[in-house]
């Protein structure tokens, strides 16, 4: 089971402009495993992500993904797509459709299911993030920032992805509604679903990750168990960086 | 005679032809400024999405537009034309020049309408593996529209006093048949008059109207920033 | 002739005989509307109730009539109440007054624009009311209404060609008599739209030019 790699990214770059944001990023994620990736801000995290789901191109190396190399340019960017659900940071619900139609048209217009076959899958999809029925025909802009959230990974999961990648979920909510975002993310994990989250929550990351990556500076600086990384850092880097993340929490 | 007395005159000997000639300005209104919208949405899409010789293309026809005079390209619809075997009734001539005209300026508040919609929403669009095109009809276009009903209206508004262009063919518009009653009856301020309030009224009508759209069809809880 | 020999000739002739007075009409009637359009700011912001409710039905009417009609208004119209104008004058005013009624609009909402982020800031280091606007509000506002400006006089010089009705003499004016008399209209109206076509898009390039330097000092929209 756990040579069953989902995904491996080797030697990945990117520039922008005259800026090198990734630097030769090794990455390896097996089919099951939660991975969540900390640093600080600017480090090319959520590029990193982006790169991933090829919203964004990397200039060099390689993304394998379910067995196919995605980076060839000659493969159809949507069927990959497809297959990987995205949460952004600041929810990007599709603002002109209701909760259940953001949910239902990749559903309708991707997978081309017929409209009560997707409903169907929608409804079940919002349940299983909390989202209740008196919900469903809410416009985005009438739901708070957590329910919105919410939302979006059932948008994401609908569409039955082998793997997630969460930017930053919870870092434009309110303080009070991170939690129920967090709870849907700890039961996706334990479930069993191929995640990578990019987030500042290390209690998330201690409670759900099976690894733990420090990334800095375009770089892959430590990896290993959330206990190693977060409360037993080895590089100086890792060590400043959680030192202050820990005293923040610790004050909580 | 008194002034009341003098409309009230021109209304009842005059009535019929004026209300013709103003249905007919409602005509010249509502057929240009649809040609607009049919012509101006896939020209704002070209602009937007279009590989790059057509979008120099179609930059340079709005610009063409957009520099000379409307009264220009009418004239040029039914004068010109024919030269190259195409020979309109002055009408037609009237349509088509004004929905090129609004076709130009219609597509250029498209465009904005659509730059307006936030980028994220092609984010996701794309993240869970809709197509270009499918993202366009189903979540650009969508908010764009919205965005842009207030210009719309505006241009709306703007073609209902410039149908009167095609007073300068000689078609029997309000304008003309306003001019040819004043000639006739040397009540030029009453008759002017009468047709000011005419194209007041109908553009106060079409503004609320185009507000209570605009109401009717605003996302929920959305209010949209950046008005053009 | 050949074509481009008749399309230079014609082009020449509307130079000559009909441009000036494209330009005259619309620079005076422009500065026609700039006064006007100041004026009814004045009444909106300064005036009683009943003063810019009048202003505000003025500047409907204005934007509501065809052009074309508020011109036979003034010129057919007039002298039976005893003001005989001439059609150049009648064409300045004319299309002055319209002017004025959009121009108050992109002066008064450059006005707001500015007040909104500065009025604050003046009055809270004792500067009166009136002398917020006169050394904060107005100085910037009027760098603001530029572009909207020079937009402005683009569509006044393009509406000039509706003169023709009137029977002034200017560039479109001037085409028009070229067609009829040579019985073609194709190289005339060729001519006079790329006369139009350089000036305005001149113009435009002017816009774009202020909007980039408005960036530049903090203007962002």
């Amino acid at each position: 089971m756990g040579s069953d790699k989902l995904l491996f990214i080797e030697d990945l770059h990117k520039y922008y402009g005259k800026h090198h944001v990734l630097k030769g990023v090794n990455l390896a994620v097996n089919e099951g495993e939660s991975v969540v990736i900390i640093g600080p801000s600017g480090s090319g995290k959520s590029t990193l992500l982006r790169c991933i789901n090829l919203l964004v191109k990397p200039d060099k190396g390689r993304i394998v993904f379910d067995n196919e190399e995605i980076t060839t340019g000659k493969i159809d960017v949507r069927r990959v797509r497809e297959k990987i659900g995205f949460v952004f940071q600041h929810f990007n619900l599709f603002l002109h459709l209701t909760a259940i139609e953001n949910v239902m048209l990749g559903l309708i217009k991707v997978k081309n299911y017929p409209r009560e076959k997707a409903r169907r899958i929608a409804e079940e999809a919002l349940l299983s993030v909390g989202i209740t029925e008196e919900l469903w025909n809410k416009y985005p802009a009438q739901l708070s920032g957590g329910q919105q959230q919410r939302v979006a990974i059932a948008r994401a999961i609908a569409m039955e992805p082998k793997l997630l990648l969460f930017d930053e979920p919870t870092s434009a909510l309110d303080p009070e509604l991170i939690g129920e975002v967090l709870k849907v993310m700890e039961k996706l994990a334990n479930e069993g679903r191929t995640m990578i989250v990019v987030t500042h929550e290390i209690g998330f990351a201690l409670k759900a990750a099976d690894r733990v990556v420090f990334f800095d500076d375009g770089k892959i600086i430590e990896e290993g168990s959330p206990e190693e990384v977060i409360l037993n850092p080895k590089t100086e880097r890792a060590r400043r960086f959680l030192f202050s993340i820990r005293e923040l929490y610790r004050l909580e | 005679m008194g002034f009341s007395e003098e409309i009230v005159y021109l209304v009842s000997t005059y009535g019929v032809s004026l209300f013709n000639a103003m249905l007919l300005t409602l005509e010249i209104t509502s057929i240009g400024f649809t040609l607009g919208v049919l012509l101006g949405l896939p020209i704002s899409l070209g602009r937007v999405y279009g590989p790059l010789p057509l979008k120099a293309l179609l930059a340079a026809y709005i610009e063409l537009i957009r520099g000379t005079p409307m009264i220009v390209q009418l004239f040029f619809i039914y004068y010109a034309l024919p030269l190259v075997g195409i020979k309109l009734d002055a009408f037609t001539a009237s349509i088509i020049a004004i929905g090129l005209n609004s076709a130009a300026y219609q597509a250029e508040y498209f465009r904005m309408a659509f730059g307006a919609v936030p980028r994220e929403q092609w984010e996701a669009a794309l993240s869970i593996g809709l197509s270009k095109w499918n993202t366009i009809t189903n979540v650009i276009i969508p908010q764009g529209v919205r965005i842009a009903i207030p210009a719309l209206t505006n241009e709306l508004i703007y073609l209902l006093k410039y149908s009167s262009i095609a007073y300068f063919v000689t078609v029997p518009e309000t304008v003309y048949v306003s001019k040819v009653i004043g000639a006739k009856t040397l009540l030029h301020i009453q008759i002017y008059t009468i047709t000011a309030v005419f194209y007041i009224v109908v553009a106060v009508v079409l503004t609320k109207s185009a507000k209570k759209l605009e109401e009717r069809v605003s996302i929920p809880g959305l209010v949209v920033k950046g008005r053009i | 002739m050949n074509s481009i020999e008749q399309l230079l000739t014609a082009l020449i002739i509307i130079v000559r005989y009909g441009l000036s007075n494209s330009i005259l009409v619309s620079t005076l009637a422009f500065f026609l509307g700039l006064i006007l359009g100041l004026i009814f700011v004045f009444i909106e912001v300064l005036g009683g109730r009943f003063a810019s409710w009048t202003a505000n039905l003025l500047v409907v009417i204005l934007r509501g009539i065809p052009p074309v009609l508020l011109l036979f208004t003034i010129f057919y119209g007039l002298p039976s109440i005893g003001i005989s104008l001439n059609n150049v004058v009648s064409a300045i005013i004319g299309l002055g007054l319209i002017s004025g009624a959009y121009q108050s609009q992109i002066l008064r909402s450059s006005i707001q624009a500015v007040a909104a982020r500065q009025m604050e800031a003046a009055l809270s280091i004792g500067l009166s009311k009136w002398s917020a606007y006169k050394s904060v509000i107005f100085p910037q506002a009027l760098r603001l209404s530029l572009p909207g400006l020079v937009n402005e006089y683009t569509i006044i010089l393009k509406d000039s060609s509706l003169a023709y009705a009137i029977g002034v003499v200017e560039a479109f004016t001037q085409a028009v008599h070229i067609a009829q008399a040579r019985f073609e209209y194709f190289t005339p109206l060729l001519a006079v739209a790329l006369l139009y076509l350089a000036i305005c898009f001149s113009l435009s390039q002017v816009v774009n030019h202020i909007y980039l330097k408005l960036r530049v000092l903090g203007y962002g929209q």
